[in-house]
């Protein structure tokens, strides 16, 4: 729990991060959320193409461009025992 | 009233109770707004006050005035030490909630989640390194979907309306006494022109929807956004806009249609007005004609630097829109979700092609028919000499007096004369018509002007049944080249006798001696201005009158522009 | 007899366009939201003695309208109180799909859920259980597989059932003002 947070652009292909909260423009966190990337959500980096990333939350795939991934911040505790 | 009588004892969506206390107040304040109570369920309003709704939010202060502003501000304020700036994503994390416990009641899931057929595809689709390469495979078979395999179809339909069905007509006027009248000329040059200039883009139309429908249906559309967004990135477009831009260099009129696979207005509209930049197929002949007149030895150059004269300036274009026009509008975020794959149905695919194909018929052939009669009533009015009505020479008719009043403006290019200019105007119809235009003008006899043989209507209807025939064998030969093997030589097209002397001595002419460097800066302006009417259409169609005036302007100025810098800089340099 | 009017709603990519074409056949209609560039798809079904409207709504993943898209499936659903509103959802990615099922709930739409693709579903191994989430929401659930035909007449079924009640209550008020 006392992993520090950091940007899902960070967490690199094939991490399964925890989402902490989503910064910047309340309409985008807004978005983000109804898309299911709520805060407690996991999530898995499916591919990092440099520019933007293939995410599975839940059963849902999103492609999600750096700029957004910058906003959702995330500890990289995993959650293999979850 | 009647979802009281229904209400079935239904699992009720309950937030925290703070946010509970709030709603149960603000329904009570907006409930005083008989206005408000009357058009809204109250409990949802005060919902959508507290998640932030700025429509609703102005509806209700207009309607229930300071109270609600206080009330809801009250609201706020007690909820802040909880939420602080996310009560709204706090709202929809407790929604998400409900919906979890309701999908636990709903939903058992195995053990141990298989590795689904879906990812396991995005494996490879979206893998670094193939899935650009994959992406431009399919691009390649969608290009050459809607242009090679579609083009028998074109050429029969073309060949129906201007044989057979142009000969109907003539029986039929004749036999009405009106034989060789000018009623004739307008139902076969300008109203059955004008309708084959819809007609003629149907296979096309069916062909790339067909191809859409498929890259839709199938999930793919979504990955070939992701793959291909880095690119896209710099002309301040999404991945997604990829396409359109391929398919405009088959055609500018699929390709405007190919952005309503675009989410934002935005994109479709910043991508519809650089895609008639692609240099289409249409201009092809045009290039063709020139460059053998000028270039007959470096044709092939100046051809393939035209086509990358066009994505260069799209390429600029596309930046200074976004920090001009656009400038307010940044690129919306980028999310995006990718949908499982799926096997496209037929019945799916069939209704989207016929559906949007239909669409595009019904709006397009009023703009297109009133231009196409407008261009022959011009032909048709002799403004000098001793002409008819319908029956004078092109340079004595209204045609070229227009041409001629229009010719100035491309004089500081180097090609200020009726004769281009001319060309110029019916190109703006069709690009298909420039080459023969050329030829009218600079009037050389038409030498292939078929000698037409009498036919029964009935030679006449197996002639077009066994037209489509061969149109379709046409199309499934041309179906292997599809993937990049090309099984027949191209055809060369060679100027008609005489017409290259006389519009290289027209060239010379009107540049004072420069006449290759007119010719370049004529095929520059041939490659950036309006590539159609049919385009004009499809752009009013999809993106309003006004977007298509700065398509139109726009691309008149920049292809003025840039037709301008190769002339004067080419004299410059001493070209 | 009263005309009926149901909307479909539901995510993008759920089907909800196979779902519609499946309910209305050939008797579409296709247009544009009043003054707005977004399509507007109408269709109609007939239903024993009913004629019924069907609007198909354009795809959302939420009625917060915040998109042009939204703010249309909203206002229909809000203001234009449709008889019933078949909610289309994905069977695969059912939590998801049932977000905006909670906000139709919320707007006190009248529901029928369509747990669409339910193949895809069965394939990844979920096992849907629609009458528990029947009995939880009070509304009927239908699970189907549109593009195979599948459930289409289960969900008609739905929908018939729901005319009628809708019928009884309709005649119900009609007493109710006759009597004032």
């Amino acid at each position: 729990m006392s992993t520090p947070a950091l940007p899902l652009a960070l967490a690199g292909e094939g991490a399964t991060v925890r989402l902490v909260a989503i910064q910047g423009g309340q309409r985008t966190a807004h978005r983000l959320a109804e898309l299911g990337l709520t805060p407690g959500v996991t999530v898995t980096v499916l591919r990092d193409n440099g520019g933007a990333l293939l995410v599975a939350v839940g059963d849902t795939r999103l492609a999600l461009s750096y700029g957004l991934a910058q906003m959702v911040l995330v500890t990289g505790e995993e959650l293999r025992d979850a | 009233m009647t979802a009281v009588t229904l209400a079935a004892p239904g699992a009720a969506l309950r937030y925290a109770p703070p946010i509970e206390a709030e709603l149960d107040h603000l329904a009570a304040t907006l409930g005083a707004v008989p206005a408000l109570a009357e058009r809204y369920p109250l409990r949802w309003l005060a919902v959508q006050l507290l998640e932030g709704d700025e429509q609703l939010l102005a509806e209700a202060e207009s309607l229930g005035g300071p109270a609600v502003t206080a009330a809801l501000a009250a609201s706020r304020e007690r909820l802040a030490p909880h939420y602080g700036e996310d009560l709204d994503v706090a709202l929809v994390d407790q929604r998400y909630r409900f919906v979890h416990a309701l999908a636990g009641q709903a939903l058992t899931r195995p053990a141990a989640p298989p590795l689904t057929l879906s990812d396991r595809i995005d494996q490879v689709v979206t893998h670094r390194w193939l899935g650009i390469p994959i992406f431009l495979a399919l691009m390649w078979v969608v290009f050459k979907i809607t242009t090679d395999v579609t083009a028998p179809f074109v050429d029969w339909i073309d060949a129906t309306l201007s044989g057979p069905v142009s000969g109907w007509v003539a029986a039929l006027l004749s036999a009405a006494g009106l034989g060789g009248s000018w009623v004739e000329a307008l139902l076969v040059d300008g109203v059955i022109a004008g309708v084959g200039g819809v007609l003629v883009f149907v296979p096309v139309l069916l062909a790339l929807y067909f191809a859409l429908a498929l890259l839709e249906d199938s999930g793919y559309m979504a990955r070939a956004a992701f793959v291909m967004d880095r690119l896209m990135h710099a002309l301040g477009l999404h991945g997604k806009s990829f396409l359109p831009m391929i398919v405009g260099f088959g055609c500018s009129v699929p390709a405007i249609y190919a952005t309503r696979t675009l989410d934002s207005r935005r994109d479709r509209i910043l991508t519809g007005l650089l895609v008639p930049f692609m240099s289409c197929s249409a201009r092809l002949p045009v290039y063709v004609l020139i460059a053998a007149i000028f270039f007959p030895a470096h044709a092939g150059l100046v051809i393939f630097a035209l086509y990358l004269t066009g994505i260069a300036v799209a390429i600029v274009i596309g930046m200074l829109l976004r920090r001009t026009l656009f400038r307010k509008q940044p690129p919306a975020p980028f999310v995006l979700e990718l949908p499982p794959y799926r096997l496209p149905t037929l019945r799916g695919v069939w209704r989207q092609m016929w559906e949007r194909t239909a669409a595009f018929v019904r709006k397009a052939t009023t703009i297109i028919l009133a231009t196409s009669i407008v261009v022959w009533l011009l032909l048709a009015v002799p403004v000098r000499g001793e002409g008819r009505f319908a029956d004078t020479p092109v340079e004595q008719s209204a045609f070229a007096a227009v041409a001629g009043a229009a010719a100035p403006i491309f004089a500081p290019l180097g090609f200020g004369a009726w004769e281009t200019s001319g060309a110029l105007l019916t190109g703006f119809v069709a690009k298909e018509v420039v080459v023969s235009t050329l030829g009218q003008t600079y009037a050389v006899a038409a030498a292939e002007e078929e000698a037409v043989t009498p036919t029964t209507f009935g030679e006449d209807l197996l002639g077009i049944a066994g037209g489509l025939v061969s149109a379709t064998g046409e199309a499934l030969r041309a179906l292997p080249g599809v993937v990049g093997i090309t099984l027949e030589a191209p055809e060369e097209e060679t100027a008609p006798e005489g017409l290259a002397a006389a519009v290289q001595a027209g060239f010379e002419a009107s540049s004072g001696g420069h006449g290759a460097l007119a010719a370049l800066a004529f095929l520059v302006f041939v490659l950036l201005y309006t590539p159609c009417m049919t385009a004009v259409a499809a752009a009013r169609h999809e993106f309003g009158s006004r977007w298509m005036w700065v398509s139109i302007v726009g691309q008149f100025v920049v292809a003025w522009l840039v037709a301008l810098l190769v002339f004067q800089g080419g004299r410059l340099l001493g070209g | 007899m009263r005309e009926l009017t149901i909307a479909l709603a539901g995510n993008p990519n759920v089907g909800k366009s196979t779902v519609f074409n499946a309910l209305t056949g050939l008797h579409q209609h296709v247009g544009n939201w009043p003054g707005k560039t977004v399509e507007r798809k109408e269709g109609r079904l007939i239903l024993g003695a009913h004629q019924i409207t069907v609007v198909d709504l354009p795809g959302t993943y939420s009625l917060a309208a915040r998109s042009l898209e939204e703010q249309i499936a909203r206002d229909f659903i809000v203001r234009e109180r449709p008889d019933a509103v078949v909610n289309v959802l994905d069977a695969a990615n059912l939590e998801r799909n049932l977000y905006l099922t909670a906000q139709l709930l919320e707007a006190e739409a009248r529901l029928v859920l369509a747990l669409n693709m339910a193949d895809v579903a069965a394939a990844r191994g979920l096992r849907l259980n629609p009458e528990a989430l029947a009995a939880a929401l009070g509304a009927p659930v239908v699970v189907m597989t549109a593009s195979k035909g599948q459930g289409l007449a289960e969900l008609k079924a739905a929908l018939r059932d729901l005319v009628a009640a809708s019928g009884r209550r309709a005649a119900a008020a009609t007493l109710k003002e006759v009597a004032r």
